[in-house]
């Protein structure tokens, strides 16, 4: 079994919430426009939400990634054409304008309007086949890949198969296409930041010449100019032109959509949008396939050098800083402005502090210890967890460690536009709290994947709080100088960064050298500075 | 190949970048139309009905 008592739960919490989100709509439900079409309440984004999550999911990222290994860049070709005739229906309205102007519920209610009831009967038993058949690969394959990932023996295949089917039954039979535009929600609001982050770490560990190289050298010109791939070619793409015209705007699931939307200049909308997305929906997955080339055929900068890579690799990019500095960057050799009138120095800043009675600038300056303390101990001693209690390499400990700082990259503009809306002090708090929680999981970690569950949220809290920090402390006490007020942050942070690792490491020595009790450390210290933080007034 | 390499480095930059963009207005601004779409079917909406 590859999956421990925490995986369990994430699936199952994701599956409840789902499932609690999905038996929602049934309340809505009144008759059958609502069932079928959701009222036609659908408005562009939600429109785009649940049109895109319809074609997301784990058999689109398995064969567009399996693509991408094997074809190269080329494979391309197949998300830049399901993109493509997609924008261009939201551009031209072709079909689904009109399609959405008859009014119609269903796919084969239009071949009656247009031909005969016969027909209509024949189509509507041709649809249904279809979707039964497709829904009968689909779920096998997910069951399969379920588990596998569970680490579950084969058997179980059946039964997998019968839980997903009967979930997605009950929501949908109880609350009709209503619940599958909430379920869809979420649904592309988790995928489309598993998709984004899991890019960037390809895109990150792997580097984008390595890939280029690897598919060079493996595929030659084909794995580039899909006129040269024997697997796509001039007809190829002329069948993927018209499959995908036919799949936008007959193929039940997506004219579900198109039917449900508010009106028809809502319909284009929804088509021309989604379109961008499954550019990325098709490239995206492509390219972790062409990273999986490149990563498992060609050797890492560690692999090569040792434990020599990161010294030369930190020493190349201060020297590059170095020559930029020295070339681009020119100081004024006078002043650009004379202060207005004299700043009050340290000691009358001080005075003036303790003389306005308002402990705040303290209880800050604790919280900001306390959180230093907690993280800079972990930063320090991340590839020591690693190496010695999960037994994950240092070439490969090194990449996992990049995660937190690509998710905190990610997140550092959001976390001071979220500070602007909702006020600092709360977001800080998020932040805290969020991290305590990410730290007390982290001390149950088992594996590398688990660890990625860690390591992603933690830099994605640690922005929240580590953005708003100093104009936090500014907030608190703005009789003092900019300059002392930085001062005394930097003090904070640094004498952290000196004490948080020793005393993690005293206290990995006195619990026999378990590096695991660094997480439980780290929470400690940041539910301290959750307490200091809550004690702040902030102006 | 060097036409196509940078041919798809632009698809996938832009690719990326709009799917990115897109996912985070509709993740925020989707809530407004999932609120919306549920007091339109409350019962006795004045919002007009399909």
């Amino acid at each position: 079994m590859n999956f421990t008592l925490i995986d369990w739960a994430i699936v199952i919490a994701y599956l409840a919430v789902t499932m609690a989100a999905g038996l929602k709509g049934r309340k809505y439900v009144l008759g059958l426009s609502d069932f079928l079409v959701a009222g036609r309440q659908l408005r562009p984004h939600l429109g785009i939400a649940t049109l895109a999550a319809t074609e997301i999911g784990t058999i689109t990222f398995m064969y567009y990634a399996e693509l991408g290994y094997k074809t190269g860049f080329a494979s391309f070709v197949n998300g830049l054409i399901a993109g493509g005739v997609m924008i261009f229906l939201g551009c031209t309205g072709f079909m689904i304008h009109k399609l959405r102007e008859t009014g119609i519920m269903t796919v084969p209610e239009y071949f009656e309007r247009r031909y005969s009831r016969r027909l209509r009967v024949l189509t509507g038993v041709l649809v249904a086949t279809g979707g039964i058949l497709n829904m009968g690969v689909f779920l096998r394959v997910e069951g399969t890949f379920l588990t596998i990932i569970a680490g579950l023996p084969l058997d179980y295949l059946k039964i997998t198969m019968t839980v997903i089917l009967l979930l997605e039954l009950i929501y949908t039979v109880l609350g009709g296409m209503v619940s599958v535009v909430i379920t869809d929600f979420i649904q592309f609001v988790m995928l489309s930041i598993g998709t984004i982050l899991i890019t960037i770490y390809a895109v990150y560990t792997v580097g984008w010449t390595p890939m280029h190289d690897a598919v060079a050298r493996t595929m030659g010109a084909a794995g580039f100019d899909p006129f040269l791939n024997p697997e796509y070619g001039a007809g190829y793409i002329l069948f993927q032109i018209l499959l995908w015209l036919s799949v936008d705007t007959c193929w039940q699931t997506t004219a579900m959509r198109t039917f449900s939307t508010k009106d028809p200049e809502t319909s284009k909308k929804v088509f021309f949008w989604t379109g961008f997305i499954f550019l990325g929906r098709g490239m995206m997955p492509m390219l972790w396939g062409i990273a999986a080339l490149a990563y498992f055929g060609g050797g890492w900068l560690y692999g090569q050098y040792g434990r020599y890579a990161p010294f030369i690799f930190g020493s190349s990019v201060m020297a590059l800083a170095l020559v930029i500095a020295a070339l681009f960057v020119h100081e004024p050799r006078t002043q650009l402005y004379e202060a207005e009138e004299k700043e009050a120095g340290l000691l009358e800043s001080t005075r003036a502090l303790l003389r306005a009675g308002d402990p705040s600038v303290f209880w800050m300056l604790g919280a900001i210890l306390s959180w230093f303390m907690g993280f800079t101990a972990l930063e320090a001693l991340l590839s020591l967890i690693g190496k010695e209690s999960l037994g994950v390499p240092p070439d490969q400990m090194g990449q996992l460690v990049a995660l937190l700082p690509a998710a905190f990259i990610l997140c550092a503009v959001p976390s001071g536009l979220l500070a602007t809306r909702f006020g600092r002090k709360p977001i800080i708090l998020l932040g805290v709290g969020g991290l305590t929680g990410m730290l007390l999981y982290g001390y149950f970690v088992q594996s590398a994947p688990m660890l990625m569950g860690f390591l992603i949220p933690a830099g994605m809290f640690w922005a929240l709080v580590n953005v708003n920090s100093l104009p936090a402390l500014y907030d608190t006490a703005p009789q003092l100088r900019a300059g002392i007020i930085t001062g005394l942050y930097y003090m904070a942070s640094n004498l952290s960064a000196v004490l948080g690792p020793q005393l993690a490491g005293v206290v990995v020595d006195l619990t026999g050298d378990n590096y695991r009790n660094v997480f439980l450390y780290g929470a400690v210290f940041m539910a301290l500075a959750g307490v200091c933080m809550t004690r702040v007034r902030v102006r | 190949m060097g036409f196509w390499y940078y041919f798809w480095t632009a698809n996938i930059l832009v690719a990326g970048t709009a799917f990115a963009l897109i996912a985070l207005v509709v993740a925020i601004r989707g809530v407004d139309d999932l609120r919306h779409m549920f007091d339109a079917l409350r019962p006795g909406s004045k919002e007009p009905r399909a």
